[in-house]
């Protein structure tokens, strides 16, 4: 299966802020995550892959193909969703679609029309008198309007009401149903990630934790509670992360690390959610 | 290229077309005889068209600090090269520049219409023409490379100050002594001179703008 978006060490000092070494790659017929607390890195490394950042070293591939080739002819083929404002605020819906499609050469009206009646989205408005939720809105039908390959999204569901979030994953499971397709968004929504996402890459302080399918990093941790009078055999054992709490103790572990001593002392376990799975690691990293 | 020019003009604000109407006080304080045969009512005539152009090409790039950077990354965005970005800007200088020269044009018909007996020699002179040009690309070509480095809002009323100070200038360089050389080429040949001026100036412009554009983070 051919990559559709690699990033090879890419590293970037950025106001303060460094990526280190910044490296996954994104098939394409496939959902991609890109999660970390806020400040990690998420929004750079987007700016990053649309040239809106000179990285410092490393290397980005678009389609397979480097993206200081012919950066042009390759975006023609990505649409972008940003978590800020873009458009022109003073034009109408309709006046923004106008001078955007124009520098697409695939551009579909009847794909866009089609998307602003189901987002209902006012046309003759200008952008500057739309809700936060109805630009995010505008802004995905404008992504999803020229039949791009590679969908790059940044906090897309930030400030949508759930029952449109809910139709936002469905629409993209729809898109991804074409494997020349794929889509990469940022996003602390984690909720949303375990539903869609096929791969799952986790951010923090601009390095990559890890890259990895969602199945197998829901697998790969777990949580352990037990009574007060375990805590030093489980700290012993060297959790990624420990906690006391009013009824005992939460202990974070990798699954292959804790499977001997939740049977030896018949400790209770769960899976944790991918949110519980980034709070936990970034406790653990701030404990450092 | 052509869809940023495009973009530069669905974008502009609709009252700007109507800044020519700011060079009325002009046309009425010269009364019957708008024209003069000097060199000097030329220069004037042709700063006029050129300040309301770059009023004009100004007014394209006008945003605040945060919505500055969030267009500029709606347009990098898109499929378009930083290159041509700038190209575009340049080229769009002319664009308004010829907006303003027939805007002036009207204006000056229709006030014709109004008072026949009105007269204007360099309506359609060769000098106005090429000097109004020479005249706009100097003026953007202080602006530009201050717009992208700092911001709108420095570049504007230093484009403006730039203008000003110059024009109020002119009468004490055309009087200097050390300047007499100078000027007497200028004035034997104003146009292949500020042809030439005008030309370097916006090439050296066009190099920054270029250099600083591409090499920014947004």
């Amino acid at each position: 299966m051919e990559s559709i978006l690699e990033l090879y060490d890419v590293c970037k000092v950025f106001n303060g802020f460094a990526l280190q070494n910044v490296s996954f790659s994104l098939k394409k017929g496939y959902i991609m995550g890109f999660i970390g607390p806020n400040g990690a890195g998420k929004s750079t490394t987007i700016r990053c892959i649309m040239d809106l950042v000179h990285i410092d070293s490393g290397n980005i591939k678009l389609f397979g193909v480097d993206y200081h080739k012919n950066l042009k002819a390759l975006k023609q083929r990505v649409g972008f969703v940003y978590d800020q404002d873009v458009f022109f605020e003073d034009l109408s819906v309709e006046k923004n679609k106008k001078i955007i499609s124009l520098f697409y050469n695939t551009w579909d009206d009847d794909i866009f029309y089609r998307y602003a009646n189901e987002f209902n989205i006012p046309l003759t408005k200008p952008v500057k008198h739309l809700s936060k939720g109805t630009k995010m809105k505008f802004a995905l039908a404008i992504a999803l309007s020229h039949h791009a390959e590679l969908i790059i999204m940044d906090e897309p569901t930030t400030g949508l009401d759930p029952v449109f979030r809910k139709e936002l994953l469905d629409i993209l499971k729809d898109i991804i149903k074409d494997k020349d397709k794929a889509i990469f968004f940022s996003t602390h929504i984690t909720t949303d990630l375990e539903q869609i996402a096929d791969f799952i890459t986790f951010i923090l302080d601009g390095k990559i934790l890890f890259c990895k399918q969602t199945e197998e990093l829901l697998k790969q941790y777990v949580i352990i509670t037990g009574p007060l009078n375990l805590k030093e055999v489980v700290q012993a054992s060297q959790p990624i992360s420990f906690k006391e709490t009013s009824l005992g103790f939460e202990a974070f572990f990798e699954t292959s690390r804790a499977t001997e001593i939740i049977s030896k002392y018949n400790l209770s376990f769960k899976k944790p959610s991918l949110e519980e799975i980034m709070y936990y690691l970034v406790k653990s990293n701030n404990n450092k | 290229m052509l869809r940023l020019i495009l973009k530069d003009l669905y974008t502009q604000k609709k009252i700007v077309y109507f800044s020519p109407l700011l060079s009325l006080p002009y046309f009425l304080s010269m009364g019957k005889n708008i024209s003069g045969s000097n060199f000097i009512a030329i220069v004037i005539y042709s700063l006029c068209i050129a300040f309301i152009a770059y009023f004009m090409v100004m007014y394209t790039n006008f945003n605040t600090g945060e919505s500055e950077i969030n267009q500029n990354r709606l347009i990098l965005s898109l499929p378009v090269t930083r290159r041509s970005v700038i190209n575009a800007k340049y080229i769009m200088i002319s664009v308004w520049w010829l907006f303003s020269y027939t805007s002036h044009i009207l204006i000056f018909i229709l006030m014709n219409v109004v008072d026949t007996s009105m007269t204007f020699n360099q309506l359609l002179d060769m000098k106005v023409l090429l000097l109004s040009l020479c005249f706009t690309y100097l003026l953007m070509s202080i602006f530009y490379p201050l717009n992208y480095k700092f911001g709108f809002r420095v570049a504007s009323p230093i484009g403006i100050a730039v203008f000003f100070l110059v024009t109020s200038g002119v009468g004490k360089i055309l009087s200097s002594n050390k300047a007499k050389g100078m000027i007497s080429i200028i004035i034997d040949q104003p146009i292949i001179s500020f042809s030439i001026i005008a030309i370097s100036v916006t090439l050296v412009s066009y190099v920054l703008t270029a250099h600083i554009f591409t090499n920014k983070d947004f």
